[in-house]
This record gives C-alpha cells, sequence and structure tokens, in this order.
C-alpha cells in the first residue's frame, strides 16, 4: 500500500472533548481512480463506512483506536495506522494474484507464496462465468491437468474429476473431496458427488495436485485431493445477493441413422424381406424421444456480521428439465456458515451446515440407442389401444424379451422416479491456547447423512411388461447413509529470528465411519402379484444390507522456513482401514517438499521484468483403498434370494454361497516426484507455473480373471502390477490490455501425461487377462486401456471387406492371437483448456475452450450393419452402411479398427456476455448484472459420432445438450 | 481405539457358523447341487452336446454364439465355449470348499460324534460324487482340464491333468464313495445314491477308449448290472417321462435334477421345453414358445414316420415346419419335438407359482435306466464280458416295447438278434435318448462327429454336410483361462 498525502498540520485536527476525531479520505484503485463501495472499519470495532462513488469516505475514530482497515472484494486488505491523521488518502493494491493469497491446504492453511507443493486455487471470481448446474464445473478448463468431464447429459448428472489422468487402473479415478473440512469420500464418490451442492455457494477450489501437497490425506489422496471452501459472512451490512437464471437446452447431433426413405430404398435395392415389412411411415424416432427442454433456478444469499458472528446463508432452486422427454430434476438446497469467535479471539468456531433436497423423473436412457435402431418406416401410433395405442412389434408379444420396444413407449411408459434428501454439516473449534498462543488446538466432527427413495413402475399394458403384467416397486426409503469424521489436530507455530527460521508443526488424529444401509422391497405387478420378493431383478437373499467401512489416521507435518527464502514441508501420515486383513491393514504415507524463493534473492530482488520466481521440488507416497469391496478379506456366506432357492424331494432349501475373498489385499501405492516453478513477470501481468513429474503406482488393485479353480469366481480383486504416468503441466495467464475502460484477460493451460503399464504380477505381458473389457486392455509397455483389435481387411478400393480381418499369424484361423495392440488408448495424451475475458466498462465477454488430444473412441453403431438379417426384429442401420456396405454382423467385426476412431477435439465449453447496470436505484447499493450464454457451443473433431467427450473409450448413452441461459443478478 | 477396524457384513456368515450344524452342512451340500439347476449349466450343456451334432439347430447365436457349435468349426475365442468351461469349473470350486469343511478332521474339530459324523460322511460322499461328475463332463468335452482340488482351493493355481489321468482319478474317486453313498433308491429325490454313481461309472467305461485308448467294456457291463439289479424299471410310457410331473418316475429315473417352477431361471428344463420351434403354449403347457431349436432330416430319417402312429417316441413338431433346413436361422426350417412339455401325465398344464407363466417343473434324469440298457448292449457288442447278447436283445426289446406300445414287456418292436448292431445301437440311442445331452458324446464314441462317415444337413457349415478336422472330437481350453492360467497349454489343433 501506498501513503500519498502528507498529514495535515495537527492545528487543523478537528478533535473533540471525549479525544475522538473525524477522519475523512478518499481511496483509489491501482490506476488512481476513485474506488466507490470500499469496506472503512475502524480496526478492533465493528463501527465502519463504506466509500461513496467519489471513493470518499468520513467517519470517527475513537480515542483509544489508531487504525483503520480497507476492504474491497478483489483487493487486498488493509490495515492503516491513522495516528496524528484527520485525513487518508489510500491506494488498495488488486489482490495481487496469489501471492498473499491464504490457500487452504489439508489441515490448515498457508501463504500461496509460501506453497511447496503443486497446488492451485480457484476462487469465485475465477470460476466460470457461464451459469453451471454442479460445482465441479466451475473449475473445468480453468486448472492444468485436471478433467472435468461430464458423464451424461442427464440433468443433474454432475462430472467426474480425473487430476493427473488418474493414478489407478480400475480401483478408482476420483480425487478425494473434502468439504469445509468434511471428506466425501465413500458414499456415491464420482459423478455427481456433489451435485447435491448449490455451486454458488462455493468460495474456493483448490487442486492438491502433487504427492507433498496431498500426502497428508494420506491413503485416500492418490488421485488428489480437492478443498472446497464455502463462502463466509463479512463484515459490514449485510449483503444480499438474488440470482436467477433461464436455460433453454437441446440435443446437439442425433445418431446418425438412414430415414425411412432411405431404409426402403436400400431394402429394396438389397431385395430382402424384413422380418417386419417395410411400413409406410416416416418416423424419426430421435425426434420422437428428445425435446428442446427449459430450466430455471433461483438463488438467494444474505451474507453479513451481527456483533462477533459472521454468518452466511442462502438457499436455492433449480428445476431441469432434461432433453430426453419426461426428464426432470428439481433441487432445492439450503446452507448457513457461522463463524463466531470468543474469549477474544482465542476461541474461533465455525458452523457449517448444508441441506438439500432433490427429486427427480429419469427418463428411460433405453429408449436412447432404441431410437437409433428402431424401423423408421413404422408409425409411432397406432389406432389398436392392446399396448396403450403405442406400434408395437406384436408377433413377439408372448415373449418380447426377444424384440425391442418402440422407444416412445420406453419414454412414457416407464416412470422411475428417485428422491434425496441430504445434509452434510460440522464444527470447527480453533483454541488458540492462553498461556501459549503459538499453540493451535483443532477439533472437528461432522457429519454426511442421506436418505433416499426410489418408484419403478410400468404399467400392465407396456408392451415389454405385459406379459408380467407390468412391475410396481416402491422403495421408501432406498437407502440411508451416515458418514461420519471426528478430527483432532494441534498446530504449533513459531518464529525463531535469531536463527532466521520460521516453524510451524501440525500432528492430528482421525476417524471415518462410512455406514450405508441399503432397503429391498418386492415387486408387484399392476394386479398387485408379487412378483419377486426383494426387488427385480433381484439376486439377494436379505431385505436390507449395511455395508460399512472405516478409516483410522494418524497424521504429522512440519513446515520449515528459513531466511524467509528457503521452505522444507515433511508429513507422514499413517493410515489403517477395516478394508484390509490386519496383516495389511496400516499404511504409511511420508513425502517431503522443498521451494526456493529465487525472487527473494538479492540478485532478483531489484529486478524488474521478473516479479517473481519459485523452484519447488517434492516426494511422497499416497495411497488407494477407494473402489473396494468392503470385506473383501473375510470369508462369509451369504444366502441366494428365495427365487433361488433348491427342492430336495418336495424340500425348499435357501442355497448359500461362499463369497470370492482375498486376504492378500493391500495398499495400492502410488509414489510421486515433482519440479514445478511459479512465475511472474512484469508486475505479475503475466504469472503462471510449470510442473514436471513421475508418478509410479505400486501393487495396482485390479478385479482381474484368476484361474479358474482357484476361488469361487473366474475374478477377483489383487494387486496387479505397476504403472507410470510421466507429465509435464504448464499454465500462464496474462492481462496483455489494461486500461481504464478495457481489460483483456487471457489464461491458457496445457497438461502432457505419458500412461504406461510397466509391470503386471500374475500374468504373461500380453494383457488380455486384465481386460476389463474385450477390446481395451492392460498390458506392459502400453498405455492402460489400450484397444486390442484386428487389422481389418480392405480391397483393392480401400472399401473394408466385410467379415474379414487379417490373420496376423498366418496358422489359418482367426483368433484372438491375430489381434494387435494398436498403442491407441481411450485416454488422451495432452489436455488443453483456454480461458479469455474483455471488460469493457460494464460489458463483460468470456470464451472458454478445452481440447483433448490422442484420445480414441470405439465407435461401432450397434447397427453400423444392414441389420435385416438381425434377431426377430428389423432394426435401421447407421449411416456408415454407405461407406461398408455390410449386410451381417460377424464376430470378428466387434473387433475390428475399422471402428476406431481418433476422438481428439477442441470444445467450446460457453460464451457469455455480461452487462453490469451498476446501482440502479439512486443512493442505494442494489446492483444489477445481466448475462447471456450459450454452453458446449461447438466442437471441432473428426469423430463421427455424437460428442468425442469421454475417457471411457465409448461414447456417452445420454448426449450432453447445447444450452443457451439469460441471467439476471441482483446484490443489494 | 483402532477395533473399529474390525467389520463384518450385516448378511454374511463365517463358516464356523455355517458348520456348526448337521442342518448347516446339509444346506451347503443342497446348495452345490443346485448348481445343476442353475447358472445356465444345463443349457450350456446342452447346447454343446446337442449343437455340433445331427439333433438340433439353433435360430440365434445364442448364448455366445452357440451357431458357431453347428459349423464344427470353433476357435478357443467362442464366448459359448467358455460358458461352460466357467461354470462347471465354479461349481467344482464349490464342491471343493464343501469337502474341505467336511473332511473329518473339520468334521471332527466342530465337534460331532455318531450319527451326526456319520451324515456328514455321507454328504462328504454326495459332494465328491457331484464333483466327480462335473469332471467326467471336463474330460469328456475339454479333455485336459486345470485340476482343482480342495487341496488347491486359495492355495495355487490349478495344474492341467492329462485326460487319461483325469479318468483314473475320477474312477478312483467314485469307487471310493461307494461304501458312504446310501443304497440305490434310498436316498432323498436329487441327491445321488450308489446307483447313480455306478452309472457314471458305467458311461465312463463305455467311453474309456475315447478317454484313455484302452477299453474297458466289461467294467461297463459290471456297472450296469450293479444297476438293473438294484430294482429299477421301465415306465410303461415314453411320453411320461419329460413331463411336469416326470418326480414320479421313479421306476426309471436313478439321478435327477429338479424343478419347481417358483425357481427363477430360463436355463433348465424350461429352456427345453420353450426352445422347441413351433411347439405352442396349449402343446408346453408353458406362457410362449420361443421358436429356437429345431432338428434336422438326418435325426428325423432314423424314426418310422414323423408321427407317434409306429414309434411314440418320434414327437415331431412339423405344423408349420419345413423338413429341410434351407437357412439355419430361419425358425420354420427343420422338425422339432415336443417332449419335453410343462404338463402332468393328463395333459393339464401345471399351474404356474409365478408371474412368467414359463418356468418348468420338469424335472432333468441325469441318469435313466435306459440308458443303462444301451449302454449294456453296446458294451456286449463291442466285446465286454459279463454279459450276454440275449439279455442285451431283451433289455433292446423292452426299450422298443415301451416306444411302439406304451409297453415294455410288448413284442411289438421288437427286433431280431442280426439286426442288434453297433449302428443300430447308435441309432437306438437318438431315437430313445434324442435331445438329452447325449448325442456330441455318442457321435465320437462311434467317430462319427467329424469324419465323413456320417454326414448330416449343414455339417462343416455346408447344406449337404462335410467332414471337418477331427480336432474338433474336443474342445479347447478357452482363451482367458489359457491366459489366465500359466500351468495350462492349448489343446492339439487349436
Amino acid at each position: 500500500c501506498l501513503l500519498y498525502a502528507a498529514p495535515l498540520p495537527p492545528t487543523q485536527q478537528n478533535s473533540t472533548e471525549n479525544g475522538s476525531r473525524k477522519i475523512t479520505g478518499i481511496v483509489k484503485d491501482e490506476k488512481g481512480m476513485p474506488l466507490p463501495g470500499v469496506n472503512v472499519v475502524v480496526a478492533g470495532t465493528h463501527t465502519g463506512t463504506i466509500t461513496d462513488v467519489n471513493g470518499s469516505f468520513s467517519l470517527t475514530l475513537p480515542a483509544d483506536k489508531t487504525a483503520l482497515e480497507f476492504s474491497f472484494i478483489g483487493y487486498q486488505s488493509q490495515k492503516i495506522f491513522a495516528a496524528g491523521k484527520s485525513r487518508l488518502n489510500v491506494q488498495m493494491t488488486p489482490e495481487a494474484r496469489k501471492l498473499d493469497e491464504v490457500v487452504v491446504i489439508g489441515y490448515g492453511t498457508q501463504k500461496a507464496k509460501d506453497l511447496t507443493g503443486a497446488i492451485e486455487s480457484v476462487s469465485s471470481k475465477d470460476f466460470q462465468k457461464a451459469p453451471v448446474a454442479n460445482a465441479e464445473e466451475l473449475i473445468s478448463n480453468k486448472i492444468s491437468g485436471v478433467q472435468v468431464l461430464p458423464s451424461s447429459g442427464q440433468p443433474g448428472a454432475g462430472s467426474s474429476i480425473l487430476i493427473r489422468g488418474g493414478a489407478s487402473l480400475s480401483a478408482s479415478l476420483d480425487p478425494l473431496i473434502v468439504i469445509d473440512g468434511m471428506p466425501l469420500e465413500g458414499w456415491d464418490s464420482g459423478p455427481g458427488m456433489l451435485s447435491q451442492l448449490n455451486p454458488n455457494d462455493i468460495a474456493t477450489f483448490t487442486v492438491l495436485k502433487d504427492a507433498s501437497a496431498a500426502a497428508i490425506y494420506g491413503s485416500r489422496a492418490s488421485n488428489g485431493v480437492i478443498l472446497i471452501t464455502t463462502k463466509e459472512g463479512v463484515k459490514g451490512a449485510p449483503k444480499i445477493s438474488f440470482s436467477e437464471n433461464t436455460e433453454v437446452s437441446d440435443l446437439r447431433k442425433e445418431i446418425s441413422v438412414l430415414s425411412a426413405t432411405q431404409y426402403r430404398n436400400v431394402i429394396n435395392n438389397l431385395g430382402l424381406t424384413t422380418v417386419t415389412p417395410v411400413g409406410n411411415a416416416s418416423t424419426d424416432w430421435q425426434k420422437e424421444i428428445f425435446q428442446t427442454a427449459l430450466s430455471t433456478s433461483y438463488n438467494l444469499s444474505v451474507g453479513g456480521k451481527v456483533k462477533a458472528l459472521p454468518y452466511y446463508a442462502s438457499t436455492s432452486y433449480t428445476d431441469q428439465n432434461g432433453i430426453l422427454k419426461t426428464g426432470n430434476y428439481k433441487r432445492i438446497t439450503g446452507m448457513l456458515n457461522l463463524n463466531p469467535t470468543f474469549f477474544t479471539d482465542h476461541l474461533k468456531v465455525t458452523i457449517s451446515v448444508k441441506g438439500s433436497y432433490e427429486k427427480q423423473r429419469i427418463a428411460n436412457q433405453n429408449a436412447i440407442w432404441v431410437a437409433a435402431e428402431y424401423d423408421p418406416t413404422q408409425p409411432v401410433y397406432t389406432s389398436d389401444q392392446t399396448y396403450g395405442g403405442y406400434y408395437q412389434y406384436t408377433q413377439y408379444a408372448s415373449n418380447p424379451a426377444v424384440t425391442i420396444s418402440n422407444p416412445v413407449s420406453m419414454i412414457d411408459q416407464v416412470h422411475s422416479y428417485s428422491s434425496t434428501i441430504r445434509s452434510i454439516g460440522n464444527i470447527h473449534l480453533d483454541y488458540k491456547v492462553h498461556f501459549l498462543p503459538d499453540l493451535h488446538i483443532n477439533v472437528n466432527a461432522g457429519y454426511d447423512a442421506s436418505r433416499a427413495t426410489s418408484s419403478y413402475w410400468t404399467p400392465a399394458n407396456y408392451f415389454a411388461d405385459n406379459v408380467a403384467g407390468g412391475y410396481n416397486n416402491q422403495a421408501d426409503p432406498a437407502s440411508k447413509v451416515f458418514n461420519t469424521v471426528f478430527e483432532s489436530y494441534a498446530n504449533y507455530a513459531k518464529e525463531l529470528p535469531s536463527l532466521l527460521s520460521k516453524i510451524d508443526l501440525t500432528g492430528g488424529y482421525s476417524y471415518n465411519n462410512f455406514l450405508s444401509t441399503y432397503y429391498y422391497y418386492p415387486t408387484y405387478n399392476q394386479a398387485g402379484t408379487q412378483l419377486s420378493q426383494y426387488g427385480y431383478p433381484s439376486t439377494s437373499g436379505y431385505g436390507m444390507d449395511q455395508p460399512s467401512h472405516s478409516i483410522i489416521s494418524f497424521y504429522g507435518r512440519l513446515n520449515y522456513t528459513f531466511d524467509q527464502k528457503y521452505l522444507l514441508t515433511a508429513s507422514i501420515r499413517d493410515d489403517g482401514s477395516s478394508r484390509f486383513a490386519p496383516s495389511h491393514r496400516w499404511g504409511i504415507f511420508p513425502s517431503a517438499a522443498l521451494a526456493w524463493k529465487m525472487k527473494d534473492e538479492n540478485f532478483l530482488k531489484n529486478n524488474r521484468v521478473i516479479s517473481d520466481l519459485k523452484l519447488r521440488l517434492s516426494y511422497g507416497v499416497t495411497g488407494q483403498q477407494d473402489g473396494l469391496a468392503n470385506y473383501m478379506h473375510v470369508p462369509v456366506y451369504t444366502a441366494a434370494s428365495t427365487l433361488y432357492q433348491y427342492y430336495i424331494g418336495n424340500t425348499a432349501y435357501t442355497t448359500i454361497w461362499p463369497s470370492v475373498y482375498n486376504p492378500d489385499v493391500k495398499w495400492e501405492q502410488t509414489a510421486t516426484a515433482n519440479a514445478g516453478v511459479d512465475y511472474g513477470f512484469l508486475e505479475h501481468r503475466i504469472t503462471g507455473s510449470l510442473d514436471v513429474y513421475k508418478r509410479e503406482t505400486k501393487d495396482l488393485l485390479q478385479t482381474v480373471i484368476v484361474p479358474l479353480g482357484y476361488t469361487f469366481s473366474s475374478t477377483m480383486t489383487r494387486n496387479i502390477g505397476t504403472m507410470e504416468n510421466d507429465g509435464v503441466e504448464f499454465l500462464i495467464k496474462a492481462v496483455p490490455v489494461q486500461t481504464k475502460n478495457f481489460t483483456w484477460n487471457i489464461s491458457y493451460n496445457f497438461a502432457y501425461n505419458q500412461n504406461k503399464i510397466t509391470h503386471l504380477n500374475y500374468t504373461t505381458d500380453n494383457g488380455l487377462s486384465l481386460s476389463s473389457d474385450d477390446r481395451l486392455v492392460n498390458t506392459v509397455g502400453y498405455s492402460r486401456d489400450t484397444y486390442y483389435l484386428y487389422h481389418q481387411v480392405y480391397d483393392k478400393n480401400g472399401m473394408p471387406v466385410e467379415g474379414q480381418v487379417v490373420d496376423a499369424n498366418h496358422d489359418g484361423v482367426i483368433s484372438a492371437s491375430d489381434r494387435y495392440l494398436t498403442n491407441k488408448s481411450a485416454v488422451p495424451k495432452y489436455l488443453m483448456g483456454f480461458n479469455t475475458s474483455f471488460q469493457y466498462k460494464r460489458w463483460t465477454l468470456g470464451i472458454a475452450m478445452h481440447s483433448d488430444l490422442g484420445n480414441y473412441i470405439y465407435y461401432q453403431p450397434t447397427n453400423s450393419t444392414i441389420a435385416i438379417t438381425g434377431w426377430n426384429t428389423s432394426e435401421n442401420m447407421s449411416t456408415l452402411y454407405y461407406k461398408t456396405h455390410f449386410s451381417q454382423s460377424s464376430s470378428y467385426e466387434n473387433y475390428s479398427d475399422l471402428y476406431l476412431q481418433n476422438a481428439s477435439f477442441l470444445k467450446c465449453d460457453n460464451i457469455n456476455l455480461g452487462y453490469d447496470f451498476g446501482n440502479i436505484i439512486r443512493d442505494s447499493h442494489v446492483s444489477l448484472r445481466l448475462s447471456a450464454s450459450v454452453q458446449n457451443v461447438f466442437t471441432i473433431t473428426k469423430f463421427t459420432g455424437q460428442d468425442p467427450e469421454t475417457n471411457s473409450g465409448y461414447q456417452n448413452t445420454y448426449p450432453i445438450p447445447r444450452t443457451f441461459s439469460l441471467g439476471l443478478n441482483l446484490n443489494f | 481405539c483402532t477395533s473399529d477396524l474390525n467389520k463384518m457384513p450385516t448378511n454374511g456368515i463365517t463358516n464356523s457358523e455355517q458348520y456348526s450344524t448337521v442342518a448347516g452342512y446339509k444346506q451347503s451340500l443342497v446348495s452345490l447341487f443346485s448348481n445343476l439347476a442353475y447358472n445356465n449349466f444345463l443349457r450350456y450343456y446342452w447346447e454343446m452336446q446337442e449343437y455340433p451334432t445331427d439333433e438340433a439347430v439353433g435360430t440365434w447365436d445364442d448364448d455366445g454364439n452357440t451357431g458357431e457349435y453347428h459349423k464344427l468349426d470353433w476357435s478357443a475365442d467362442l464366448t459359448a465355449i467358455n460358458n461352460l468351461y466357467t461354470v462347471v469349473m465354479t461349481n467344482i470350486t464349490y464342491c471343493n470348499n464343501f469337502i474341505n469343511e467336511a473332511s473329518d478332521a473339520n468334521v471332527a474339530k466342530r465337534g460331532f460324534t455318531g450319527t451326526d459324523a456319520a451324515t456328514i460322511k455321507q454328504y462328504l460322499a454326495e459332494a465328491k460324487f457331484l464333483r466327480a461328475y462335473f469332471y467326467w463332463i471336463m474330460m469328456d468335452e475339454y479333455a485336459n482340464p486345470p485340476f482343482a482340488t480342495e487341496q488347491t482351493l486359495g492355495q495355487s493355481n490349478p495344474t492341467q491333468i492329462k485326460r487319461d489321468a483325469l479318468f483314473d482319478w475320477i474312477e478312483a474317486q467314485l469307487k471310493s464313495i461307494d461304501t458312504d453313498l446310501p443304497d440305490p433308491k434310498t436316498n432323498e429325490w436329487g441327491l445321488p445314491d450308489k446307483a447313480a454313481e455306478w452309472s457314471l461309472l458305467a458311461r465312463m467305461y463305455l467311453n474309456a477308449s475315447v478317454y484313455t485308448d484302452t477299453a474297458r467294456y466289461t467294467d461297463a457291463i459290471t456297472y450296469c448290472n450293479k444297476v438293473i439289479n438294484a430294482g429299477y424299471s421301465l415306465e410303461p410310457c415314453y411320453n411320461w417321462l419329460m413331463l411336469g410331473d416326470n418326480y414320479k418316475n421313479t421306476n426309471e429315473f436313478i439321478f435327477t435334477i429338479n424343478y419347481k417352477n417358483s425357481m427363477e431361471t430360463w436355463g433348465g428344463t424350461n429352456f427345453l421345453s420353450l426352445g422347441a420351434a413351433g411347439v405352442p403354449s396349449t402343446v408346453n403347457g408353458l406362457s410362449s414358445s420361443w421358436g429356437e431349436f429345431r432338428t434336422t432330416s438326418a435325426l428325423v430319417n432314423l424314426f418310422p414316420s414323423t408321427d407317434t402312429l409306429t414309434d411314440k417316441r418320434a414327437e415331431f413338431w412339423t405344423t408349420g415346419q419345413t423338413l429341410d433346413i434351407t437357412s439355419i436361422s430361419s425358425q420354420t426350417d427343420g422338425y422339432s419335438f415336443y417332449k419335453y412339455r410343462n404338463v402332468d401325465r393328463s395333459g393339464q398344464a401345471i399351474v404356474q407359482n409365478n408371474s412368467y407363466g414359463n418356468l418348468s417343473d420338469i424335472d432333468f434324469p441325469v441318469f435313466r435306466l435306459a440308458e443303462i440298457y444301451l449302454i449294456y448292449a453296446e458294451a456286449v457288442l463291442r466285446g465286454g464280458s459279463g454279459g450276454s447278447m440275449s439279455t442285451a436283445l431283451s433289455y433292446i426289446n423292452q426299450l422298443r416295447g415301451r416306444a411302439y406300445a406304451n409297453n415294455p414287456q410288448s413284442t411289438a418292436g421288437n427286433i431280431t438278434l442280426s439286426q442288434l448292431t453297433l449302428n443300430f445301437i447308435l441309432d437306438e440311442r437318438a431315437r430313445e435318448l434324442y435331445w438329452e445331452a447325449q448325442r456330441r458324446t455318442d457321435l465320437v464314441r462311434y467317430n462319427k462327429l467329424t469324419t465323413a462317415d456320417y454326414l448330416w444337413p449343414w455339417k462343416g457349415n455346408v447344406a449337404a454336410g462335410k467332414a471337418v478336422d477331427s480336432k474338433y472330437n474336443i474342445f479347447p481350453i478357452p482363451t482367458s483361462d489359457l491366459l489366465a492360467n500359466p500351468n495350462l497349454t492349448q489343446n492339439t489343433g487349436y
């Protein structure tokens, strides 16, 4: 901060009798322009004021007070001593692009400039400007090496988050998510886990990428850790914020199949008789099941401080319609954060309670592929009311399982509902010990509780369920979750000026318990006859199940700073998990990191070009136990459902089965070495970081094929091998133009990740036995999920030859050994994110894009071949028919490289335009902002399917829609 | 405060709890036998025994591309081949687990004595019989399967056993349990007795030269005699055999897989009833018909006519079906049979205790007396001693008496001694045992499955039929297990 006005002569001092005096002044921004709305508070009190439109303020300073605090969003707060002054001119400094920002780390906070690990934090001002339905989308394409992958276009579905490509083969790739100190792992991790949160409540996302940062979370940190904080009340008058958003979504691209006319032509040209005679109708089945969907959301929040009690409360309502007809998702959320302090700031208490209620009708997604296959020459409706008036392949009425149903009937007549009520809450006490203020003792206790219901029914005249007389299954409750956490840790921070040192020690204990309860109910038909005892389909012999697991941990961390330039962090965590046999139960996860703040060295201190330079080095070990079954090491018997009883004579016996168990399963461990540099140039107009890392995961957990006869199944979860990830991450942010009226921001991030399996324990390295899918295999020397396919045979004109693949080993037989490792994987090698924003006076324009390169998708439309020879039904064909002219499917064709496509893409995620009206009512603080945006704007790709974005190797069933939205923001 | 890390599933019980009572042992034993009825075991086995032969073709490439079976042109990748392999090996593993739990040491350790200990010893013998039966299937289909026992369970990857060594092992196993198994016809319906063990031995000895290159016809006759002398007799009517109330066939059935229509599976005898193409629900006693399998004209030609006027076993369904097969995937090409019907002896459909209306009450006879008669006759014809041609002829004529006159004592269908040849036996087996999952084994034993000696429509995937490579007499070890288990080597030719 700069004080640029000299104090006025004492004679002009405007004192009063009790010693208090009036102070006036002007607050300006970094360009010297007056800054209205700045909070000016007498330090140590709750009295204060706000600067007016000219940046001027005026207040009375009590005699016993000497300082004023100035704060404004986006700027560094500052405390200025006013001793002997009656006029203060203050210049605010923009929140210096992270450097002084306090970043949440595991079990504590740290100044960004003192970080030693690869940590990136995004706060609310940098979130995606377009309205988002799910919290994780706030940071999509904002952070290098972090993929936010939309899992489905279904309303409320959410996205999965992948950090540095994930460290596991199949155990889990989901990072640990900690919200306000509450770890959410253990239940419903992965896509949708954050769906019950209101995105507007979130203040910061912090991503711990390397091992030194994450290792404090030990066994759950291999895939990285995401720390989320929610908003807190700030001092000053209550701030009320209201926003409303209206969206219209539509299908961006249909699956490319023949039209009715094309279909009739193909059939006629081939002279074929179809299983179902060609009809006269022209139906675009995809049009029939998709719709343009309208969604709205409202959000209201209030934050402020009542005496010593900062508070923040919010509520929101979302009503989303799916582009697949009948799909609807409603969500109500509420949140309250209280941050009181006691005993003159010795005890800080944080109480946070979040609640949500979701209710949805889930549209039948199977209708999507059926719509692509259903005969386009048949009508949607018929006069015959036997099946509710829907056209059906009635010749299979006695056994509809052998055919497919009219997709419109699948949408209209399948009624699937669910609802979830969930609350996450915790209380955190931070006690600064009275006789030893360097010591803080923290206690954190919290819960994550939910209750879900489901309802599924079909009418008796629904073609597919007609034989049974319809279905009806009501589950209330369907499941309950009660997860608890209790943590206690102490922190001791001490400056040792004589040694030029600062130490900061943390040590603690953590207890997590995860408890779910599932309830199973009978299924009835519409006449009320019980069809099955416990749900449909049912294999359980029990009316309920209550799986549970716990993790108990001890951890410690040392931060040591020498001469304010040399930083050391070391941490260790000892985790015990109930998921492992006693002999493998505990795992130790250490880490260490060094950082050197080069900028603070004499040789750079006065350099005007380089404004920041820090080198970082770290190494650490993290673990993984997510994705494992809870009781895998325990040999037990379970009973089968009464549907699977067996009769000896006339006596029915309930059958019992030993489960597959493996007492040898142990922790998956990932060792990561990371080297990075944080840089800033030209007074931070350009900032960023560069990281390189090497990550080795050993004892990979995967469910693999085991020799038959070894145990009760052909598959079993084992520690199967070792995998490496090597990568580079680069981030640059720049402000190319910054003038009074116009600001232009750019940020770009790039990540390269090379994944390679280096060792497999149980098999030869052909890898086939490790495949979770026939086409995707995990093999030594190759990336995980590498395609293993036949070479397609082409004729001299370059046309693929039907049913012919290359007999690579020339043994005259086509067998799996003729397939080859394509060296092409479902996992992208390069990820890029690009964001830019323009601010001109009151206008803002933002564009966000991202790109995945080097990823492949096996795109074989199920009806890629002319399916006239299909089984019990006439199926429409993919337009791929015109390229292949295949007339029947062959088993080899399902593994032909003909269908492997490069799915690299560039996606424009959103374009948003906003206008800030400022104060819309004279002499008030009511400000208005309007915005318009388009999401999923366009995709540039050679991939011929609907959407190339996926990590599974196959395109998502439910396509991500394109969305247009209009939003309104009111702040008082 | 780390004791919370010891957790047990809510719905699981430990083996010490399960095996604390004799009833617990019984429940576990019955669970092993339920594996015969579930997991599509019968369906996969039946498809493997019937589709490669003249007895059946399938409309759909079902259950892992079973269409390849009829072509006699499969590879180790074929899912269908892996299906049966996986189910049977898994069933063997369950048996191994029970055999461990029922070992003398464990029984003694758990404090069982006297009658309780003796009962568990009988259960142990019954489990060993079941395991021997599953291993016989592995030996017959895959020749050299992995050899998993109670000792290797959870300890080591099974090693591969050669076909002849496995033959010796099964033979020894069966003989070792002879004293512990109940006497013929004294065990509960669905559990094996001595006669079941003897029947399996007889069947194995008949095929011994296929498995070991050493003929054992005399042994086959010995064990047939043991069964026949145990008091079995033919049921009077052939068309009673595969009905919904065939639990009444206690005179003839030696060991069965039991079904009740409260049991939910489409891989048991309802598959055989529903699957027969063209047979309407009014005939099969079920709510529908699947149009799945038909037979070739080669089988039709073995019968005097396509109706039951002469030979009552000729239960052909011809309505809407053509005799010849133009397209294998056309459900109307080829006659089918209405042999399996979920009706009682009076023709009434069995009342369905389920919402599907198509589950079955038809028990599947794994061994029945008719087969024992046929084994006896064939073994005598092939030179085994301990039997006689005249006795063989009388057994065959009992089968024919029943076939022609619903009376085993009738002479209506009698043949003469000179007509009793090996080829006649093979044909008679087809007439008597068609669609009972016997045919592939029979054709292999007669060296007719792959050779030009016997052609049927679409054998080798040509309409007239053609010879194929002799490697198709056995199935390959499925690729997945070959890759998972480094101890295995592939069968010759694959």
